[in-house]
């Protein structure tokens, strides 16, 4: 009885196939998984990050910050606020030259973290804006700011009733509060090609370059180096 | 009869062959893939990573818009501007400085922040972009690279700020493509397979540090370049006998690493290693080898002469180099400590040792976090901790796997002493020159301990050489099968990192 042959790969089928085989499996593992991962899509975040406090009077208060860009992608808005008593209701004065999109958040218990509330967009995009926060309730609310320093823009300033403030309000623009990165690739690409001589569909064509293009390249390289190691020796 | 003929042992000087038009348009397939490859992740890292946020990135492209504008080294100590008023726009009113090591913001990148950028910039007078007063932090730095970086700098179409940082990353990219083909030429010189050589190379080309450095503007991509020649011209020379002129060249090499970044010192130590091991290799007689050793201490002579003229351009005597050369004060320099310091950075603290003077880092922070797997940006963009966990483990398995193949093929091994040789000098003497510059950086108080992973880029085609070393000792079939696992590995944490940083930039 004939016992069935085995076929052993060959080296350049081992080395590709392996290659391949281990670049798929991380693929479907971890990439595809990634690029399903929800996150806040951000339009742009004109101030620095919530590490300093600005005391908010209550009954009318105003915070207001300048030097705000608007425009058709800048659909909410997000403050980071912590108040020990219940949180009256809190106007958010939304202005630049030629728009206008006040709202309001409704009153709500004490609360620590962050605020997002949606925005009329502007048609397009307008420079210069102002963005006023309006303690509409009795007590005093801390809004989280930046502090003087590193962290904050020169373009913008803040002002408390009125007074000049060195900690800037931290303001984040969202496009959504929550989108996967897969669905927002071709935002993504737009943005890494700003400030560049380059356009998003030029950045297109290198990401799939290197998601195909790459590993297809290396996988002939293994190939034909194996292939090469198989020839016999001209001594 | 020459003392060279005397000797049994001798190696004959082979015929050198000038390479021919025809070979050198005949790139090896694998060789020519593997530029591709280094070309698209360079190409990829530098769009991925927002402009100015490389470690010190901004310090240095200052560096190179003072030394294009003006022919001269900016000052580390005097000044008041530190940046020309388009970079200083850039960083102070359109937030490229808020965005650095903070992960909350990111980078303006509206087509109206765009436009209004360029009408700032179009509005400065003429002879003001560029022209930063200093001081620059990295102004103590040589010059090499910076001279480099000032052709892409006055090439830039346009001469637009962004454009021109584009640009200088681009120019930093091709500094990459002749890492990996020095990394491929020096592992030709090793093995006689093709697939160790590929995979030596292609470990080059797919680190993902290696990418990273080279996407954005920093002299550590131009340091590995260097070493990687160096290495190949003092391997291909082992090989085919000490000449003048291949010790001038070596010479050069070394001086150009020197003229590129303090961490280039630690190639000095080993120049005379090479050219006696070459000579070792061969044994010349007394008249050529005089001339070569003149040729190599005339040269490194010369180099000195340019070094002391770039010193003084740059402000006098000691304002080159930083940490690298500051002995800072020398009576607090315990030899010991130090000693125990190295130690406890690698194995577990004895019984009798004080316990090791700075933060507590060790092998795995500057090897595996930082140098292996990478971390990228200015520190703010790295991997889930179990990435660097897994690529720990695999880099130990690799450890074991080297020293077994090592040990199994001794007789190999030592038939190659002098490339083994040089390598091994060329590792240690930069790992012990780091090792000093932070011991000396914290004995003299400071918090930062100078030892990081990106450092370690010199050791790329060591790097590589290693990982050919394991696949040439194994039989083909494995050897073909590690050789596809090893490079599948290395692209996984080249597209994650890409990723990671896309989406703490743009997303």
């Amino acid at each position: 009885m004939r016992r069935p042959r085995v076929r052993v790969p060959s080296a350049p089928a081992l080395a590709v196939g392996l290659f391949l085989l281990a670049l798929v499996v991380w693929a479907l593992a971890k990439g595809v998984p990634f690029l399903d991962t929800q996150a806040q899509a951000v339009y742009a975040t004109p101030t620095g990050q919530p590490a300093a406090q600005i005391s908010l009077p209550g009954k009318g208060g105003h915070l207001c910050t300048t030097g705000i860009e608007y425009g058709p992608q800048a659909r909410y808005v997000e403050i980071t606020t912590r108040s020990k008593y219940p949180l009256g209701p809190i106007g958010l004065e939304v202005r630049a030259p030629g728009y206008r999109a006040d709202t309001t958040l409704p009153a709500r218990g004490p609360q620590n973290g962050v605020l997002i509330a949606k925005i009329a967009p502007a048609t397009r995009e307008v420079g210069g804006g102002t963005l006023c926060v309006v303690n509409h309730g009795r007590h005093r609310v801390i809004v989280f700011g930046a502090p003087p320093g590193r962290g904050t823009s020169a373009a913008s300033t803040t002002t408390l009733n009125g007074k000049p403030s060195p900690t800037q309000v931290s303001i984040t623009l969202l496009t959504s509060p929550s989108a996967s990165l897969g669905s927002r690739l071709g935002a993504i690409f737009d943005h890494a090609a700003a400030f560049r001589p380059v356009t998003g569909w030029e950045v297109w064509v290198l990401a799939l370059l290197v998601g195909i293009g790459v590993p297809i390249a290396i996988a002939v390289a293994l190939a034909s180096a194996a292939a090469e190691d198989e020839l016999p020796r001209p001594d | 009869m020459s003392r060279a003929r005397a000797i049994p042992s001798r190696v004959p000087l082979p015929r050198v062959r000038r390479p021919s038009l025809h070979a050198i348009r005949r790139i090896p397939r694998p060789l020519a893939l593997l530029l591709v490859v280094a070309a698209l992740l360079s190409g990829a890292w530098s769009l991925s990573t927002a402009q100015m946020q490389g470690p010190d990135e901004m310090d240095h492209i200052a560096y190179v818009a003072h030394l294009a504008e003006t022919g001269k080294i900016p000052s580390a100590t005097t000044g008041n501007a530190p940046y020309a008023p388009d970079q200083g726009q850039a960083l102070f009113s359109d937030g490229w400085l808020r965005l650095l090591e903070n992960r909350a913001v990111r980078p303006p990148w509206s087509a109206l922040s765009e436009r209004d950028y360029r009408k700032y910039e179009d509005a400065l007078p003429s002879g003001a972009p560029g022209r930063g007063a200093g001081p620059n932090s990295v102004g103590k730095n040589p010059p090499l690279y910076y001279v480099y970086e000032a052709i892409g700098w006055k090439l830039t179409p346009g001469g637009h700020f962004f454009g021109r940082i584009f640009v200088l990353r681009l120019f930093s990219g091709l500094l990459l493509l002749a890492l990996v083909t020095f990394t491929w030429l020096l592992a030709g010189e090793v093995f006689r397979r093709r697939l160790p050589q590929t995979v030596a190379a292609g470990v080059v080309a797919l680190l993902p540090m290696d990418g990273f450095m080279s996407g954005i503007v920093n002299p550590d991509i131009m340091l590995a370049a260097i070493y990687s020649l160096f290495l190949w011209t003092a391997v291909r020379t082992c090989r085919l006998g000490l000449t003048w002129q291949r010790a001038v060249g070596l010479s050069v090499i070394t001086v150009a690493a020197v003229l590129t970044q303090g961490r280039g010192l630690a190639l000095v130590p080993v120049l005379p290693v090479a050219l006696i091991v070459a000579w070792l290799r061969h044994r010349q007689g007394l008249r050529d080898t005089v001339v070569s050793a003149a040729s190599a201490t005339a040269t490194v002579v010369a180099g000195f002469v340019v070094y002391r003229l770039a010193s003084a351009a740059a402000g006098g005597g000691a304002a080159l180099y930083g940490g690298e050369v500051n002995l800072g004060n020398s009576s607090v320099f315990n030899v010991r400590q130090m000693l125990s310091g190295i130690w406890q950075f690698y194995l577990p603290k004895l019984d009798q040792m004080a316990p090791r003077i700075g933060p507590a880092i060790g092998y795995r922070q500057l090897f595996v976090q930082q140098y292996v797997a990478g971390v990228f940006s200015s520190f703010d963009v790295y991997f889930p901790y179990w990435v660097y966990d897994l690529v720990q483990v695999f880099a130990g398995i690799g450890l074991i796997a080297l020293y077994s193949v090592l040990l199994l093929r001794r007789r190999a091994v030592i038939a190659r002493w002098a490339p083994a040789i040089i390598l091994a000098t060329t590792a240690l003497v930069l790992l012990l020159f780091l090792h000093v510059a932070s011991y000396r950086a914290l004995v003299n108080g400071s918090n930062n301990p100078l030892i990081v992973g990106r450092y370690l880029l010199p050791l790329g085609p060591i790097l590589g050489v290693a990982a050919g070393a394991i696949l040439a000792g194994l039989p083909r079939r494995a050897a073909a099968a590690v050789g596809g696992l090893l490079l599948a590995g290395l692209l996984m944490l080249s597209l994650g990192g890409l990723g990671l940083s896309l989406e703490r930039f743009y997303a």
